[in-house]
Order: C-alpha cells, then structure tokens, then sequence
C-alpha cells in the first residue's frame, strides 16, 4: 500500500479534503501524461486527470485493494479517458503538433520526468500509436510491471509483453530517425 | 497548466458543487414524494368517500326511481315546496328546430318504459315555427300519494289528475314551464282502448291547431303489444283552459306516474324530506 492509499481512505472514511489534495499533488503529472498518452492531448489529458479526481471525490469508489493505489488511480482515469473519447470522438484527435500544447507538456514532463534523457523519449513517443505510447508511459515511466500495466489497460500479461515488445521496436526506428542513438538511450 | 494546488481547489469546488447538488435533488425528491404521498391519501379518501356514496346528490335515488328521462333531455333539477312537501322532476329541453306539422318521428328513450315495454315511435306535431320548448323546463312528473280510482269524465268535460293539479300548484303559469302530460281520452264514459291511432291522430290535430304540441308516442313491449298515447307539452294556462272536443272526455294525467311506492325508503329530494302520507283514493277535481 503506497502514501496514495492511506490519503485516499483518510479522505473517504473521514472527510479529511487534505488526503485528496496529498493525492492531486503526489499524482497529478503522471496522470496527465499517461492520459495524454490516451487522448494524444495534453490539455485534454488535465481536464480528464481532473475529472479522475472529482470522481474519487464524488463517487469515492473502493479500492479492491489488489495492486497499488497508483495502478487503480490510472485504471479509473483510463476509464475516464475512454468515455471521454467515445462521448467526443470526431474531436479526440487533436494535433500535437500544436506548439501551445507541446510546450504544456513539457513543462509537465521537466516537472515530472525531470531526467533528460527520459524526455527525449517521451517526446519521441509522441508520434507512436496511443497503445504503444500507453504501455511505455506505465512501464517505461511509471516502471510499473508488465502486469500492472496489464491491469490498467484491460489486457493480458501475454498481450501487454507483445505490445511493449512492438512498442520499444517502432520507439527505437522512431528515434534513430531523429538522430538519437537508442543504444545510449 | 494548473499547479496541484489550483487543481485541487477546482477539485474540491465541483466536489461540493455535486454534494449542493445532490442535497437539493434529495430534497426535491422528498417534497415530490410527499406530495405524492398526500394526493394518493387524498384520493383513497375521495374514493372511499365517493364510493359510500357520500358525494352522491341527494335526489339521486328519486331520480334513479323515477327512472325517467325525455327524449333530448336531462334530467337537472327538483323542487320541493315547504307547504306541499312533493317532488317534482324537471327537464331542461333543447332546442328544437322542427317546423312541418308533424315534424318528428323518433325513438324515445327505452329508460323510459323498462316496466312496460320497448318504445315504437314518437309522433310530434308541434306548432309551425314555434320553438316553445326552447330554454323552457318540462315537468313530466309528480307524485299524487293516490291510486287511478277516478270516475269517468263525460263527453265534453275534463279533468286534471291529482298530480297535474299538484304540479301546477307548485309551478304555475310561468311561460318557462312546459308540463308533459297523457290525455286518456273517454268517449261516453268509456276509455277508448281498441284501436285509438285515429282518434288520437285526430286529436292530435285538433289540438295541434289550438296551439298545442301533441306527440303521439306507442310502446311496443317485449311480447310485441303495442300501446298508443297521445301527450301534450302545455303551459299551465293550456291545461287550465284545456278545450274538450265534444265527442270525448279527457283525464290528463303526467307524462310519468310517479307513487310513494316507487322508491324503496321514503325518498329526500333536494335535501327536504318527502312525507308519505296515507294512502287515499280521492277522486282527482275536475274542473
């Protein structure tokens, strides 16, 4: 059980708001980009993150308690993310290219991946599929197991190690392209 | 981007935006459900009521004994006097825009004569472009307290049954009130029975072209017997001033009879309590 867990039931059982503000703080970036990795938008992905988080507050679902708190946040912000695509789906792909957006997120990203040379990827991530970009966020970045990961996106542990195996191929074509050696990756 | 702290301000805002929300939806709920509650307590209440017949008027079981209704016509109010303590049913009668001498021939209603028979036919002959029963009130019905034990008026003379004379008491010669009246024609003392059609369809004439409306009504019952009536919508002055023919003698009764006995109880009507007096057998004047 991480710090996460412990926020969250101080917030649900006892009405303690400073639990889920611990929990916006502690988790909030890492939301976002996983769900970026999702809507392929990063003003998109904080609304959404921010929706995860009224959600908890509203509904204050129960954690089955069967992984980490980090892993259950991202599965109900995946859902969210989701419903938000079925619900605007002519309008979820929005370009990336946009400079005002790409500087959002690389704020997010200093702020959140802080080591340069994870950046790099995650800036080259953002030309992959959204489930290439999804499973590397989680296992790449979040270094989540293959089968947290698995958890998160409602897929086996065999899809998921196929799906990474796919996605490491298409980051590192991805890279070379831009000029990066992989290998000192 | 939104630093956590402005993030979790937002948070917490549409958090308690929702819980505003969702007291207000509960209250709305519980004031819907608790007037819910109060209109179904208060149609349980009506129906309860309505179905021990609290609601229902009070001459409903004199109308429903009478068992009486006119052709076109509903039955709307009774009156009962203080001094005569009888009921009387009255009927607003619409318009009618017949103008030929005999203007109608129609089936009147079978409520009418459940007792006697299915009706055959109505024949009318109502006054040429008179509208007499327009906005007026028909009177077809009176109780009397006395059994038809008359004697027979002589050729020439008439007389109007205990009850006709009741109602005309009661309601006078206002011009607004049409009595519904059945003449039993006599010729020498005797009623004529066997085949009356042509004295009545003379009658029915004769009065017609004093200013009458004559109907020639004939119930068929269910063994196939036809009876023949002839009846008058008159004024109280009409009836006062009723012109025998020479040939005949006339017992003008109501349209509807209408006995103490014909109620199961003692009846109410219009919230007075009718007295059923005794029994008696006096021979209505004649005049």
């Amino acid at each position: 059980m991480d710090n996460g867990a412990s926020s969250y039931r101080r917030f649900r059982d006892n009405g303690d708001e400073s639990g889920l503000v611990e929990i916006i703080r502690d988790y909030k970036d890492g939301l976002i980009l996983y769900l970026a990795s999702i809507v392929g938008n990063i003003r998109t992905a904080e609304e959404l993150a921010e929706d995860t988080f009224v959600l908890l507050g509203t509904k204050k679902p129960r954690d089955k308690g069967k992984g980490s708190f980090r892993t259950w946040l991202y599965t109900i912000g995946r859902n969210v993310a989701i419903d938000h695509i079925r619900k605007y789906r002519k309008n979820s792909e929005v370009s990336i290219d946009d400079i005002e957006l790409v500087s959002e997120e690389e704020s997010v990203e200093a702020a959140y991946i802080r080591q340069e040379r994870k950046i790099i990827v995650h800036r080259a991530m953002r030309k992959l599929s959204p489930e290439y970009r999804q499973v590397l966020w989680l296992v790449y970045f979040e270094e989540l197991s293959n089968k947290e990961a698995a958890g998160i996106m409602k897929k086996s542990v065999r899809s998921v190690e196929s799906l990474l195996y796919r996605a490491k191929k298409s980051l590192r074509s991805q890279l070379e392209m831009e000029g990066f050696d992989y290998e000192k990756l | 981007m939104k630093n956590y702290e402005e993030m979790a301000k937002d948070v917490l805002h549409r958090i308690g935006e929702y819980e505003e929300e969702k007291k207000s939806r509960r209250s709305r709920r519980a004031v819907a459900a608790g007037a819910a509650v109060s209109l179904c307590t208060v149609a349980v209440i009506g129906a309860g009521l309505w179905r021990s017949g609290a609601f229902a008027p009070e001459n409903s079981k004199f109308k429903a004994d009478m068992g009486t209704e006119v052709t076109e016509a509903s039955v709307t109010t009774g009156v009962v006097s203080a001094e005569s303590t009888e009921a009387a049913v009255l009927t607003d009668i619409p318009q009618k825009t017949t103008n030929d001498k005999v203007s109608e021939v129609q089936a009147v209603s079978g409520n009418d004569y459940t007792e006697t028979g299915t009706p055959g036919g109505t024949v009318t002959m109502q006054p040429e472009g008179s509208d007499v029963m327009s906005g007026r009130r028909i009177i077809y019905s009176y109780p009397s307290y006395s059994e038809a034990s008359y004697a027979s008026p002589e050729n020439g003379t008439f007389f109007l049954m205990r009850e006709v004379q009741g109602a005309l008491d009661e309601y006078g010669s206002d011009e607004n009130i049409i009595y519904y009246v059945v003449l039993d024609i006599f010729s020498d003392r005797h009623h004529i029975l066997d085949n009356p059609q042509a004295v009545y369809k003379a009658e029915a004439d004769r009065l017609f072209a004093l200013g009458y409306t004559s109907i020639i009504e004939t119930y068929t019952d269910q063994n196939g017997i036809s009876t023949t009536v002839i009846a008058l919508h008159a004024t109280a002055d009409q009836l006062r001033n009723f012109v025998p023919a020479e040939n005949y003698g006339y017992a003008i009764r109501m349209h509807d009879e209408w006995k103490p006995g014909m109620a199961n109880e003692p009846v109410s009507f219009n919230g007075t309590g009718i007295a059923v007096p005794d029994e008696t057998k006096d021979i209505a004047t004649s005049q």
